[in-house]
C-alpha cells in the first residue's frame, strides 16, 4: 500500500524545518521531540528538545554550552539514518567544528538543508562537500555581490603584520571573534611564533573542550595563566565581541582592537563598532561561494533563508533558477537586525 | 595615488587621533608640494563640486561587473556609499596607473569638461578603474562622487601641518581659513596666507560651548551651571541673535564679508559691504548678520538673502540686513585676539561710536546683578527675538574653534511636540544599513473619530547608537510598505521632537515648517493615542507671535 505524501519532503512551519514523513525537525526554534542539528551555534542548536541527532563535533560543543545531560545521538559524516522511511545523512558544511549539511532522501527525492556553510578548507580543518540534490535550502547571510572574501592566508598575513606592528609600538592586540568557530580559526591561523595568545574565558573553555576531545588546536593561555606567567612579548588576545568594553580589558592597557568578521568588509559596520581594524574573515560563504554551492547542488529548486534572502532569490530567479524565499524565524527583516550578533 | 590611498587607509585603520596625525605628518614629509595642497583641500574643504552624479557612476560599473543595475542600487543602499560599493564590486585591475593625487585632480577637471560627451566620460572612467587596485579605486570613486569625508577633523590636519612646518597651529589655521583654490595655489603660497599674504583672510571663529549638559537640562541644572561660573561681574552677557555669524573685514580699502563656514558672502550683502567701505580704519569685526526692519526679523527673512548673489534693490529694500558686532579682532593691522575681552570691548565701543553707522551696530551687553535675574530674563528670550544668551568671561582671549572654559552659550529650551514615527530611511556613513532617518507625524485634529496622522518633521539626531539599533530593529519588524529605501511602519514609537522655531508653510503637507527638528527623548511611556495634534503646532505658533 502506498501512502500519498501530501507534504513536501521538508517544510517551514512555526517550529522549524519539518519533515512530516519522519516527524523530525531540522534546527527547530521551538521545543520538539526530535531535532536534527546542522551545527552548534546558538541560533541553530537550541535548548529544550527531547532528543537530538547531530555530528560528534557538534555534540561536543552542545554539551559544553547547553548542558552535559542532553539526550544526543551522534553520527559520522556520511552515515545513514532511516527514520519513518526517510534516509538522513550529515555532510561537511565547512562552517565550524562539526557543522553539517543534512541530506534528506525519500523515494528517490533528495533535499539538502545546508544550515550555514563556507566553501573550501579553513585553517581549523573545516571543509565543504557539495551534495547533488533536487531541492537545496541555502542561507544568504552574505548574499550580496559586495561580499567577496580574500584568501584566508592573506587575512592571516594581515593579522600577523598588525600584531607585530602593535608589539613594536607597545600595544596589546585584541581581536574580537565569535567564541565558537572564528576564535579557534584565528588561533590556528596566526603565526604562534610572534608571541603568546591569550583567550577570554568563554573562548578558552571551548578550546579546552575541543582539545580534550582529541582535535588538534594550538595552545593558548587563559587570563589567569597570562597574569602569572612571564610577559616579555605583547600578546594577541582573542575575546568574544560581546565582551568588548568589559572590565577585563584594563589589564591589557594600552591596547588596540580589531574584529574578525565578514561584516568588516563594510566600512560603516567597522566604524559603528568603533574598533581600530576590521579583518574580513567569515565562516559563511561569500557571494561567489553561495553561487558555487548552488551550481554544485544541481538542484531544480532553491529555497533561500537567513540573510539577504529577498534580494538573493530575486537574483537567482533572473539567472534562471527556480528559487524562492523560505520564511523562517530568521527571515529577511529579523536576520538583518541580528546580523552583527549572528553566529559567524 | 598609491601613497594617498595608503594615507586614507592608515587614518581609516585607527580610532586614535594621534596615529592619524602621525600618518599625515609622514605623508606630508614624503609627497610633492602639489599633492600636499590637494590633500589639505580634500580633508578640510567641503565645497568641492562633484564631477559626476553617483547614479551615473553605478550605471557605468553595472556594465563592467555584469550585475543587474537594481542589485547594484540595492547593494549601495546597504553599504551606504556608492564609492565603497563600487570599489568592492569592480574586478581586479589589469594594468597599473602611476598618476599622483594632483594628476588625478587635473584629470577630474578634464572629466568635468567632457560633460556633453557621456561616452567619452564613460570610456575614461573605465580606463581609470582598470589601472587602480581596490584601495585606490575607493579613493578615486570618492573623488568623483564628492563628499570626501573620511573622519579626519580639520584640527587634526592643522596639527599635523604645524608639526611638519614646525610653526604655530594658529598660523596654519589662518593659512587654511577663508577661500583658496587648490588649482591656483602652490603649497608655499598657501602657507604664506598664514603670514598675511592675503588681505581677505578671516580669522578662525571662536565658538562658545553649550552651558548645560544636554537638551533635557531643567531650570535647576541651569541655575547650578550658572552658579558654577562664579561671580556674574566677571562676565560679559549678550543676547544670542538668530542670524548667521560673520566677519566683516576692512583692510587697505578692501572690504570682505565671511560666513562662519569660511565662505566669502560679500556678493550676497552689497549693503553691508558698502557700510564697511565707509570705515576710515582697517578693522576686523566678528558679529551676526541679521534681517532688520524696525527690530530683528526672524531667521526665515534672512534666508531670502542667503545664497542669492547680487540681490536686486527691491530685495535689499524688502529684506534689509544689519551687522551686529560682537567683537573686534584686528585694528589698524594689529591682531587683538590675545587681548582680554574687556579691552577688546573698549576698542569695539570706540570704533562703533566713532563711525555711527546705521547698518553696523554693537551687540548690547546685558547688565544684571545676579544670576537669578538672568534666569528670569532668559525666559523672555523669544520676545526679544533672541535665542538665549552668550556669556563670556571678560578676561577671555579670542581663541580658535569650539573650546570649553570661558565662552558659553545658553540657548532657550526648544519647542517640543510628542509625535509618532511614520517613515524610516536608511542612513549613510556610520549609520549605513541602519534605519536612522525618520519622519514623524502628529494627529490631524483632536477628534478621535476623524483624525488621521499627518507627517510634520524629519529628524535624524538625538538618539544614542543603542537606541538607533533598537529603532532599526523595530522598523524591520514593523514595516508596512517599502518605497525604495524608505519604509512606512506601524505607528507605535512615540518621540518628543524639539525644534527652534515654527512657521506657516505651504510647502509642507502639515502646513507648518519647523527649524532644526531633532529627537529630545524616546517617550516609551506615551501611547499613540496621547501624542500631540495639529492644534499643538498652532498653539506654539500663536504663542510665538503673541510674544512678539
Amino acid at each position: 500500500m502506498h501512502s500519498i505524501r501530501r507534504h513536501p519532503l521538508l517544510e517551514f512551519n512555526s517550529n522549524g524545518i519539518y519533515c512530516a514523513q519522519a516527524d523530525v525537525y531540522i534546527d527547530p526554534w521551538r521545543k520538539v521531540d526530535r531535532a536534527l542539528i546542522t551545527h552548534a551555534h546558538a541560533d541553530h542548536a537550541r535548548y529544550g528538545m527531547k532528543h537530538y541527532l547531530t555530528t560528534s563535533g557538534s555534540a561536543l560543543i552542545m554539551r559544553e554550552r547547553i548542558g552535559q545531560s542532553l539526550s544526543i545521538e551522534t553520527t559520522k559524516y556520511g552515515q545513514k539514518h532511516t527514520i519513518g522511511g526517510v534516509t538522513f545523512s550529515f555532510h561537511p558544511a565547512g562552517h565550524v567544528l562539526g557543522s553539517a549539511m543534512i541530506r534528506v532522501e525519500h523515494k528517490g527525492e533528495v533535499w539538502v538543508a545546508s544550515g550555514d556553510y563556507k566553501i573550501g578548507h579553513d585553517s581549523f580543518g573545516n571543509h565543504f562537500e557539495p551534495i547533488p540534490c533536487h531541492t537545496f535550502i541555502t542561507e544568504s547571510t552574505f548574499g550580496l555581490p559586495v561580499f567577496r572574501w580574500k584568501e584566508e592566508s592573506e587575512v592571516f598575513d594581515e593579522i600577523n603584520t598588525w600584531w607585530k606592528k602593535n608589539q613594536s609600538m607597545g600595544y596589546t592586540s585584541i581581536v574580537y571573534a565569535y567564541s565558537l568557530g572564528k576564535a579557534q580559526r584565528v588561533l590556528q591561523g596566526i603565526d604562534p611564533s610572534i608571541g603568546p595568545v591569550v583567550c577570554h574565558s568563554a573562548v578558552q573553555k571551548l578550546n579546552q573542550a575541543i582539545y580534550s576531545a582529541g582535535y588538534s588546536i594550538h595552545s593558548s593561555n587563559s587570563f589567569t595563566e597570562w597574569k602569572e606567567g612571564p610577559k616579555d612579548t605583547l600578546p594577541l588576545v582573542i575575546a568574544p565581541p560581546a565582551s568588548a568594553d568589559g572590565p577585563w580589558m584594563k589589564n591589557h592597557k594600552p591596547y588596540v582592537t580589531a574584529i574578525a568578521s565578514g561584516w568588516m568588509a563594510l566600512r560603516g559596520n567597522r566604524r559603528r563598532r568603533n574598533v581600530d581594524r576590521g579583518f574580513v574573515l567569515s565562516d559563511h560563504a561569500d557571494w561567489n561561494g553561495l553561487l558555487f554551492a548552488i551550481e554544485q547542488s544541481q538542484a531544480n529548486q532553491v529555497l533561500v533563508t537567513h540573510g539577504y534572502s529577498q534580494l538573493f532569490s530575486q537574483y537567482l530567479i533572473e539567472q534562471g533558477w527556480y528559487a524562492h524565499v523560505a520564511e523562517t524565524a530568521f527571515s529577511d527583516g529579523f536576520h538583518e537586525v541580528e546580523e552583527n550578533q549572528v553566529t559567524e | 595615488m598609491k601613497d594617498f590611498s595608503a594615507l586614507v587607509r592608515k587614518v581609516d585603520q585607527t580610532t586614535k587621533t594621534s596615529l592619524r596625525r602621525e600618518a599625515l605628518v609622514q605623508y606630508f614629509s614624503a609627497c610633492s608640494d602639489s599633492d600636499k595642497v590637494w590633500c589639505i583641500a580634500l580633508f578640510t574643504k567641503n565645497t568641492r563640486k562633484r564631477p559626476m552624479p553617483s547614479q551615473r557612476l553605478r550605471e557605468i560599473a553595472s556594465d563592467i561587473v555584469n550585475l543587474p543595475p537594481w542589485l547594484i542600487d540595492e547593494s549601495k543602499s546597504i553599504v551606504g556609499d556608492t564609492a565603497e560599493t563600487l570599489a568592492l564590486l569592480l574586478p581586479e585591475p589589469t594594468e597599473r596607473s602611476y598618476k599622483t593625487l594632483s594628476e588625478w585632480m587635473v584629470w577630474l577637471e578634464s572629466l568635468k569638461a567632457l560633460k556633453e560627451e557621456p561616452e567619452r566620460q564613460e570610456h575614461a572612467i573605465k580606463e581609470a578603474w582598470r589601472g587602480l587596485n581596490a584601495e585606490e579605486r575607493f579613493v578615486f570613486n570618492k573623488l568623483i562622487t564628492g563628499g570626501f569625508r573620511l573622519g579626519i577633523a580639520t584640527r587634526t590636519v592643522i596639527k599635523a601641518l604645524a608639526r611638519y612646518q614646525e610653526c604655530e597651529e594658529s598660523q596654519i589655521a589662518l593659512a587654511l581659513s577663508g577661500q583658496w583654490d587648490p588649482m591656483q595655489l602652490t603649497f608655499e603660497e598657501l602657507m604664506a596666507r598664514g603670514q598675511g599674504s592675503d588681505l581677505s583672510i578671516p580669522y578662525p571663529f571662536y565658538l562658545a560651548y553649550p552651558l548645560h549638559t544636554g537638551p533635557k537640562a531643567n531650570d535647576e541644572d541651569q541655575q547650578k551651571a550658572l552658579k558654577d561660573l562664579g561671580a556674574i561681574a566677571d562676565y560679559q552677557i549678550e543676547w544670542k541673535w538668530d542670524g548667521i555669524r560673520g566677519q566683516l573685514i576692512h583692510r587697505k580699502d578692501k572690504v570682505f564679508l565671511w560666513s562662519r563656514g569660511s565662505e566669502l558672502i560679500s556678493d550676497s550683502f552689497p549693503d553691508l559691504i558698502s557700510a564697511g567701505e565707509s570705515f576710515n580704519q582697517d578693522v576686523v569685526l566678528d558679529g551676526e548678520i541679521v534681517a532688520y526692519m524696525d527690530t530683528i526679523e526672524p531667521f526665515e527673512q534672512l534666508q531670502r538673502r542667503l545664497g542669492r548673489k547680487q540681490p536686486s534693490k527691491n530685495m535689499m529694500n524688502k529684506v534689509p540686513v544689519r551687522f551686529i558686532a560682537y567683537d573686534i579682532l584686528e585694528i589698524n593691522g594689529q591682531d587683538l585676539r590675545k587681548e582680554p575681552l574687556k579691552a577688546r570691548r573698549n576698542y569695539l565701543e570706540q570704533f562703533i561710536n566713532q563711525h555711527q553707522l546705521e547698518k553696523v551696530m554693537i551687540s548690547d551687553t546685558i547688565k544684571v546683578n545676579t544670576w537669578s535675574h538672568l534666569v528670569g530674563l532668559h525666559k523672555q528670550s523669544r520676545q526679544y527675538k533672541a535665542e538665549g544668551f552668550m556669556i563670556k568671561s571678560i578676561e577671555s582671549t579670542y581663541r580658535e574653534g569650539r573650546k570649553r572654559g570661558d565662552w558659553w552659550k545658553w540657548k532657550v529650551n526648544p519647542m517640543t511636540v510628542d509625535a509618532v514615527l511614520l517613515y524610516a530611511n536608511r542612513g549613510s556613513g556610520r549609520r549605513a544599513n541602519l534605519y536612522s532617518d525618520y519622519t514623524f507625524a502628529v494627529w490631524s485634529s483632536d477628534d478621535k473619530k476623524t483624525r488621521t496622522l499627518l507627517p510634520f518633521a524629519k529628524a535624524y539626531s538625538g538618539l544614542t547608537d543603542k537606541e538607533i539599533t533598537e529603532v532599526d530593529k523595530f522598523v524591520k519588524k514593523n514595516t508596512k510598505e517599502r518605497f525604495g529605501p524608505v519604509r512606512s511602519v506601524i505607528p507605535k514609537l512615540v518621540m518628543e521632537i524639539g525644534f527652534e522655531d515654527i512657521r506657516k508653510s505651504t510647502r509642507h503637507k502639515s502646513g507648518f515648517a519647523v527649524r532644526f527638528p531633532r529627537i529630545m527623548r524616546w517617550r516609551k511611556d506615551k501611547p499613540l493615542d496621547e501624542i500631540d495634534s495639529m492644534n499643538r503646532l498652532q498653539h506654539l505658533l500663536d504663542d510665538k507671535q503673541d510674544g512678539g
